[in-house]
């Protein structure tokens, strides 16, 4: 069913993107990493101008994550302060970003600036999540190396500012989770993610947050996250497609649903492996952009 | 009703042949106005009509003008990079001219030029800003692009007469500027225009469609608290349902 985006201004068959919406959201179900990261690369891969496929991508995962957070909020799995003072710093990094992002587009940039983001950061993922499941593969039942978990706690503590925790039972400077949030906001309005790769690895290692409240904080904040530069990117940059947006979070759920039930009766190491091969391959792809002579030297470009 | 049919078939033939006797060019289009909808991939307009006597027909199809922005890439060691913005106003949206035969063995270049029946006549009007080092190389650069996007089209070929009757089938692309467009038909006898029609065809989205894109550019930031909400409401509501079903 072809499709006329007026947003995006072109056409496409709005079953593709249903179908890009089934497949991460599958593989976000299988392995219980976020899809987010593959969605923009997917919409710029078939011609939506990169601002709108990043804002709504940012604005997709609005659909995708309100079910999980409300089910870890009822499950007491959200640590609310931590949540506000994440929520602090990612609003205000969602608002610079969204405006570097404008200035970025208008100035013709805007496309490279993502290109050069989405290679270093998949690539990095990519890179990482291989190295792991093949190591992981290779001796199945050994133990995982204990990490010292003391290196930096005298440096976080000497930081001013320093709040009580509650919920994760910890004490800590506000500053560090201002600024992991703000590092969040700014990724979701320059890449369309919601950061949880970002997030849940520095709440578990940095700020040593117990595992529980890891998963159901982070996936609240990016919630609201999310919500925040969808709106802006809409507001701001006209850059958010309504039909690209429904069609993906229609996707993304059943997808993420099969994913989860498929997951049970599959090996982790496995999946793992495979979204890996897949990220790398999406970065390879993408950073190929930038080194082949294109075809044509002029192109027309999105006016603002 | 038969009866009326009857009369008009009577009839019509008659007014064709006095509108013959009376203007050499008589020009139909089979819509006056084109609707894009959300599953507007593109349409066909036929322009058809009667000449008197011998000569030669060429149609031309122009939107209003329309604003774009172009991008040059430039190597800069290794890596491909897009240089900075150029916009470029003042040229038609859309530009297409269908003939019954190459224009240049139609008429002398100077009335071309003259008329805008060409694509190089295009650029006479347009502006680019900033302006580029080379205007020349972009100039030709927006007329490549925008005829590869089938935005800007020639055919020598797309008119077609057959005993004083001619039709042309203009094919609009999916992505078309919306907006009053003039469609002039010209006749052309012995290397000059002996006659011309204007008609206008009008392109407008309607339905839901053009009420959402009206909504998300002019109320953008109401739009994107609104389809936020939608986007978290059906989120939700889809995995309360699927969460239901399988418990």
């Amino acid at each position: 069913m072809e499709v006329f985006l007026p947003i995006a201004h072109m056409d496409v068959n709005i079953w593709l993107i249903v179908s890009f919406g089934l497949v991460v959201g599958f593989l976000s179900g299988l392995t219980g990493v976020g899809g987010g990261i593959l969605i923009t690369p997917l919409l710029i891969f078939i011609g939506v101008p990169p601002l709108v496929a990043v804002g709504t991508g940012a604005a997709q995962i609005v659909g995708g994550s309100a079910i999980g957070s409300y089910a870890h909020w009822r499950m007491g799995n959200v640590d609310m302060r931590m949540a506000f003072v994440l929520l602090a710093g990612s609003w205000t990094g969602g608002l610079l970003g969204v405006h570097l992002a404008r200035i970025l587009e208008a100035g013709g940039h805007f496309s490279l600036v993502v290109t050069f983001l989405y290679v270093i950061l998949l690539g990095f993922i990519g890179t990482s999540m291989l190295i792991e499941s093949l190591l992981a593969l290779r001796r199945p039942r050994s133990e995982h190396p204990k990490k010292s978990r003391n290196t930096d706690k005298s440096f976080l503590q000497r930081l001013p500012g320093q709040m009580d925790f509650p919920v994760s039972g910890l004490r800590l400077s506000i500053l560090t989770p201002v600024l992991l949030g703000f590092g969040v906001g700014l990724l979701t309005a320059l890449m369309g993610v919601g950061g949880g790769f970002v997030m849940v690895p520095i709440m578990l290692y940095v700020l040593k947050m117990p595992t529980k409240v890891v998963v159901g904080t982070s996936l609240f904040q990016l919630l609201f996250t999310t919500a925040e530069v969808g709106i802006l990117q809409a507001g701001m940059n006209h850059a958010v497609d309504p039909y690209l947006a429904l069609a993906l979070v229609l996707g993304s759920i059943f997808g993420t649903q099969f994913g989860a039930r498929a997951g049970a009766h599959m090996q982790g190491e496995h999946l793992r492996l495979v979204l890996a091969l897949v990220v790398v391959g999406v970065a390879i792809k993408m950073g190929l952009g930038l080194f082949i002579t294109p075809t044509h030297i002029f192109s027309m470009a999105r006016v603002v | 009703m038969l009866y009326l049919r009857l009369l008009m078939l009577v009839f019509i033939p008659g007014f064709a042949m006095l509108a013959h006797a009376a203007t050499p060019l008589v020009v139909a289009t089979s819509t006056r106005q084109v609707r894009v909808t959300s599953d507007f991939v593109g349409e066909n307009v036929l322009v058809y009509g009667a000449i008197s006597g011998p000569g030669q027909v060429i149609v031309v199809l122009r939107s209003p003008d329309s604003t774009e922005a172009m991008q040059k890439k430039s190597r800069s060691g290794p890596i491909w990079l897009n240089g900075a913005k150029v916009t470029v106003t003042d040229t038609p949206g859309l530009w297409q001219r269908l003939s019954s035969a190459p224009v240049r063995q139609l008429l002398p270049e100077a009335t071309l030029q003259q008329q805008g029946l060409t694509r190089s006549a295009l650029l006479l009007q347009a502006r680019f800003a900033p302006k580029p080092q080379h205007l020349n190389t972009w100039e030709h650069a927006f007329l490549d692009q925008k005829t590869r996007q089938r935005q800007y089209l020639v055919d020598p070929a797309g008119v077609v007469i057959h005993q004083g009757l001619f039709t042309a089938s203009i094919q609009l692309p999916a992505a078309l500027p919306l907006g009053h467009y003039q469609l002039t038909t010209y006749l052309v006898r012995q290397q000059k225009i002996v006659a011309e029609d204007k008609q206008q065809l009008d392109v407008k989205q309607v339905g839901f469609q053009a009420w959402i894109a009206r909504f998300a550019i002019r109320n953008s930031w109401l739009y994107g608290v609104v389809l936020t909400l939608v986007l978290a409401t059906l989120g939700f509501g889809l995995g309360i349902i699927m969460r239901r079903r399988s418990a």
